[in-house]
C-alpha cells in the first residue's frame, strides 16, 4: 500500500469518524462553558469573601478550596455523582452532576486566582474609595473586582482550557463526552492510533480556538495600559 | 490567514502524514525474526489477554488469574511447551495490543463479530451464550421482557454485545442508554439507581447475581443478535498454528468430558 | 455668618506599637481657610490627614468636622467621608474607569444622584479643572498632571465642606507641576476651605493663609506665611526651610 493511499485513507477514515466525534465535541464544550462559568460565580464569590475575612465563614471558605485543590478531580467526581444520589435521594442527570463538580473544582482553583488579583490592587486604590465615602461592598464590586477581574483575565483563561481537557474524565460517569466517543469507533474499528490521534488533535482545536478568544477578550477589556 | 494559523495548520497537516506513513511502512516493511508458533516457543511464556469478567476471568487477591478461561489457556500453554501469562488488558484495545504482539491470544469471554473477524483469527466457538437483563433484586417482577424499559434507563459496557443490543433495541427511543467502563461500574451505577437495568453475558451476569443475590438479580436473557453468539479465542491472521494448537485442546477437552467438568466447575453449565 | 471652624482637631495621639506617630496635634480650619502642612518625611502628616477622615483610626484625641464627633464610635464614617475630599500623592484615579466615570462614580453610588445629573456635574469639574476635552480617556491615556487635576475634580463633584491634600505634585515630573498648582491656586481664589501637605514653598507663600511645620508628630511652628517664611521663631523651623530652599 502505498504512502499517498496510505495517507487518502487516513483522511477518509477521519471523514467517517467525524460525525460520533462531533457529538462528543459538543458535549465537551458543553460542559467546559458551563462548568467554567459555574466556577467563576463560585470563585468569585469565594474569593470575596476570604478577601473580607467573614470570621465565621472563613474556616469553611479555606476548607472548600484546600480540599478540592488536595483531591483529584476523579474521587470529586464520583464521591458527588454516586454520593449526590445516596444522601439527598436525588436522581440528577449525570451532565448535571458532572457539570456541578467540576464547576465546584475550578471555582475552587479560580477563587484562588482572583483572590490574588484582588489582593494585587493596591492599597491606595481603596484609599481612594474609601475617601469619597463607598461603603466596603461597593468598594468592591465597584473598584476592585473590576479591576482584579481584568488583571486575571489571561490566567482564568489557561484555566478555562484545563478545564475543558477534565473534561474528558466525565466518561466515567456515564457521560458520552470526546474521549470516549473516541474509544467507541476503537471498538469497532481498532485503530487506537487513528482515533486518538484526532481526538487529541480536536482538544487541541478546542484549547486554541480558546485561547484566540482569550486574546480577543483581553484587548477588549484591558484597562489600557495597566502595568503590573 | 495569519502566521501562526499556518503554522499550527502545517503541524497538524504534517503530523497526519507522518502518522499515515508510519502507519503504512508498518504495513509494508516490519520484518518480524520469528513468527508464529515458533516465536512464543522462543519466547518461553503464552501472553494471555484478559479483562476482568468472571466466571471466565478474574483476579485473586494477590494478583494471579483465575477462571475457566485461565484453565483452558493453561492447556494450551502446556500443550504448546511454554508457560502461562495472564495480563490485564484494557478491553478497547485490546486487539490492538494483540495485533502489537503484546499480547499472543485473546481470552475472557470474546464473542465472534463480524467486525472482530475481519481484524483476528478466531479459534472454533467452546460457549453458546446469550445476553441477560440484570436489575435490582426487589424489582425483578415488574421487568419481564426488553419492552418493559421504554422510558426507562439502561446499562452497558461499550464495545460489548451488551452495548450493541441495547443500541438495537433502544436507539432513539425513550430509553437511555448509559455507558460504563466496566461490568463493576455498571452494577454500582444499578445499585444506586442510575441506570434500571445492565445489560451483558449471562454467565457473568449469574455469576456477579450469584455473589450479591440480595441486590441483584437476572430479570431474563435475550438472544444477543438473530444468529448464535459464541465465545472463541483470538489470535493473529498469520498465527495459523496457534489456532490449530487451540482449537485441538478444546477438541481433546470436548471428546474427554473434561469440558463439561471445567463447565460445572465455574458454573457455566448451559 | 462670621467664619465658622470647619475643622477642628484637638490633642490627636496615634502609635504604630513602639512607635507614636502624632503625639497630641491641636489646629482649626475655618471656612475658606487654606492651611500648608510642611514638614520632613515621617513627620507625620500624612497620618494626621488619614485620621481626619478615619482612613486611619487614631489612638485618643477629637475631631469634629462642623458639629459632627468624627471620632465618635457611633459616626457612620462614610457620612463623614463625604464632606472631605481627598487628593492623593499618587493620584489614585481608578484604572477601569474614564476621567468622567472617576468624577461622577462618587455622586452616582454614593450620593445617589442620577445618572444625567452627575454627568453634568463631572462634566462641569473637569471643564473647571481644564480637561473637559479628555472626559472619555483612560487614566492611562492621560499625563501625570491630567491625572491629578482629574483627581482634583473627583474630589470637587462630591461638593465637599473641605478638600485635603497629600503631596498633591510630590510624584510629578517638574514640568507637570505648574498646571496642578495653577489649578489648586485657582480654587484658593474661588474660597474653597483646603488642607494642603507640600514642599512647594512658592505655593505656600502664595496661597497660604496659614502654615503649620510638623516634626517628630508635633506641630513645632504655626502662623501666617510672612512669619515663618521671613522671620522663623524657631530653631527648628529656620533649620528646615533652609534644608528646603537650597
Amino acid at each position: 500500500m502505498g504512502i499517498i493511499e496510505s495517507i487518502l485513507d487516513t483522511l477518509s477514515f477521519f471523514y467517517e469518524c467525524l460525525p460520533t466525534l462531533l457529538d462528543g465535541l459538543q458535549i465537551t464544550i458543553i460542559s467546559s462553558v458551563a462548568s467554567f462559568f459555574l466556577g467563576l460565580l463560585v470563585g468569585s464569590i469565594v474569593a470575596v469573601l476570604r478577601v473580607e475575612r467573614i470570621k465565621f465563614l472563613n474556616p469553611f471558605l479555606t476548607a472548600y478550596v484546600e480540599i478540592v485543590r488536595g483531591t483529584p478531580l476523579l474521587v470529586q467526581l464520583l464521591f458527588l455523582f454516586y454520593g449526590i444520589p445516596i444522601v439527598f435521594g436525588l436522581q440528577m442527570p449525570p451532565l448535571a452532576v458532572g457539570i456541578f463538580s467540576i464547576g465546584l473544582c475550578t471555582g475552587a482553583y479560580q477563587s484562588e486566582i482572583i483572590r490574588t488579583g484582588i489582593q494585587s490592587i493596591s492599597k491606595g486604590q481603596i484609599e481612594a474609595s474609601q475617601a469619597l465615602g463607598m461603603t466596603r461592598w461597593k468598594i468592591m464590586q465597584f473598584i476592585i473586582l473590576p479591576q482584579a477581574l481584568r488583571i486575571v483575565v489571561p490566567t482564568l483563561i489557561n484555566e478555562f482550557i484545563t478545564v475543558t481537557k477534565d473534561t474528558s474524565m466525565l466518561m466515567v460517569v456515564s457521560i458520552p463526552e470526546l474521549t470516549r466517543r473516541g474509544s467507541w469507533i476503537v471498538y469497532r474499528t481498532f485503530k487506537p492510533f487513528e482515533v486518538f490521534g484526532l481526538v487529541g488533535a480536536m482538544y487541541f482545536a478546542l484549547a486554541y480556538a480558546s485561547s484566540r478568544l482569550s486574546k480577543y477578550i483581553e484587548k477588549k477589556y484591558q484597562i489600557k495600559g495597566l502595568i503590573r | 490567514m495569519n502566521t501562526t494559523t499556518k503554522i499550527v495548520l502545517a503541524v497538524l497537516i504534517t503530523a497526519i502524514m507522518v502518522g499515515s506513513t508510519v502507519t503504512a511502512y508498518y504495513e509494508i516493511y516490519r520484518k518480524p525474526a520469528l513468527t508464529g508458533i515458533a516465536r512464543i516457543k522462543a519466547k518461553g511464556t503464552l501472553v494471555v489477554g484478559l479483562d476482568v469478567y468472571p466466571p471466565w476471568a478474574s483476579q485473586t487477591q494477590n494478583g494471579s488469574w483465575e477462571g475457566f478461561d485461565i484453565d483452558v489457556m493453561k492447556k494450551v500453554a502446556e500443550k504448546i511447551g511454554v508457560q502461562f501469562e495472564g495480563k490485564a488488558v484494557v478491553w478497547e484495545t485490546i486487539i490492538p495490543a494483540l495485533m502489537a504482539k503484546d499480547i499472543d491470544v485473546i481470552a475472557s469471554a470474546l464473542s465472534i463479530t463480524p467486525d472482530r473477524s475481519e481484524q483476528v483469527l478466531y479459534s472454533i466457538a467452546y460457549y453458546e451464550v446469550t445476553l441477560s437483563f440484570v436489575v435490582k433484586t426487589d424489582k425483578v417482577a415488574q421487568y419481564k421482557s426488553a419492552d418493559d424499559f421504554v422510558g426507562k434507563k439502561v446499562g452497558a459496557q461499550a464495545g460489548t454485545t451488551g452495548w450493541d443490543l441495547a443500541q438495537t433495541l433502544y436507539q432513539n427511543t425513550s430509553t437511555e442508554i448509559r455507558d460504563f467502563l466496566s461490568i463493576p461500574d455498571l452494577l454500582l451505577a444499578l445499585d444506586t439507581g442510575v441506570v434500571d437495568t445492565g445489560i451483558f453475558d449471562t454467565p457473568t451476569a449469574r455469576d456477579y447475581c450469584k455473589q450479591e443475590p440480595a441486590k441483584f438479580a437476572v430479570a431474563f436473557t435475550h438472544p444477543t443478535h438473530g444468529y448464535p453468539d459464541y465465545y472463541a479465542y483470538a489470535v493473529r491472521p498469520e498465527d495459523g498454528e496457534l489456532a490449530e494448537a487451540i482449537n485441538t485442546v478444546i477438541v481433546e477437552l470436548m471428546a474427554s468430558g473434561e469440558m463439561a467438568q471445567l463447565m460445572a466447575k465455574w458454573e457455566v453449565s448451559p | 455668618m462670621e467664619n465658622e471652624t470647619i475643622l477642628k482637631v484637638s490633642d490627636l495621639h496615634k502609635r504604630y506599637d513602639a512607635l507614636e506617630v502624632l503625639k497630641g496635634v491641636s489646629f482649626e480650619l475655618k471656612k475658606g481657610e487654606k492651611v500648608v502642612i510642611m514638614g520632613r518625611s515621617g513627620a507625620g502628616k500624612s497620618t494626621l490627614l488619614r485620621c481626619i477622615n478615619r482612613l486611619i483610626e487614631p489612638d485618643a484625641g477629637e475631631i469634629h468636622l462642623g458639629d459632627t464627633r468624627v471620632t465618635a464610635a457611633e459616626t457612620d464614617v462614610t457620612k463623614i467621608r463625604r464632606r472631605i475630599g481627598m487628593v492623593f500623592q499618587h493620584f489614585e484615579l481608578f484604572s477601569h474607569l474614564t476621567a468622567l466615570d472617576n468624577v461622577t462614580i462618587g455622586p452616582i453610588k454614593v450620593l445617589n444622584l442620577p445618572k444625567e445629573k452627575a454627568v453634568e456635574l463631572g462634566l462641569k469639574y473637569l471643564d473647571k479643572v481644564g480637561l473637559k476635552s479628555k472626559a472619555h480617556s483612560f487614566p492611562a491615556e492621560l499625563s501625570g498632571g491630567e491625572k491629578q487635576r482629574v483627581g482634583i475634580a473627583r474630589a470637587l463633584a462630591m461638593n465637599p465642606d473641605l478638600v485635603m491634600f497629600d503631596e498633591p505634585t510630590s510624584a510629578l515630573d517638574p514640568l507637570l507641576v505648574g498646571e496642578v498648582l495653577d489649578t489648586m491656586k485657582e480654587l484658593a481664589r474661588e474660597g474653597l476651605t483646603m488642607l494642603i501637605v507640600t514642599h512647594e514653598i512658592d505655593f505656600a507663600k502664595d496661597v497660604a493663609d496659614r502654615i503649620m511645620i510638623m516634626n517628630d508628630g508635633e506641630i513645632v511652628d504655626e502662623g501666617p506665611p510672612s512669619l515663618i517664611f521671613f522671620d522663623p521663631k524657631h530653631e527648628f523651623t529656620r533649620k528646615f526651610l533652609q534644608r528646603i530652599l537650597s
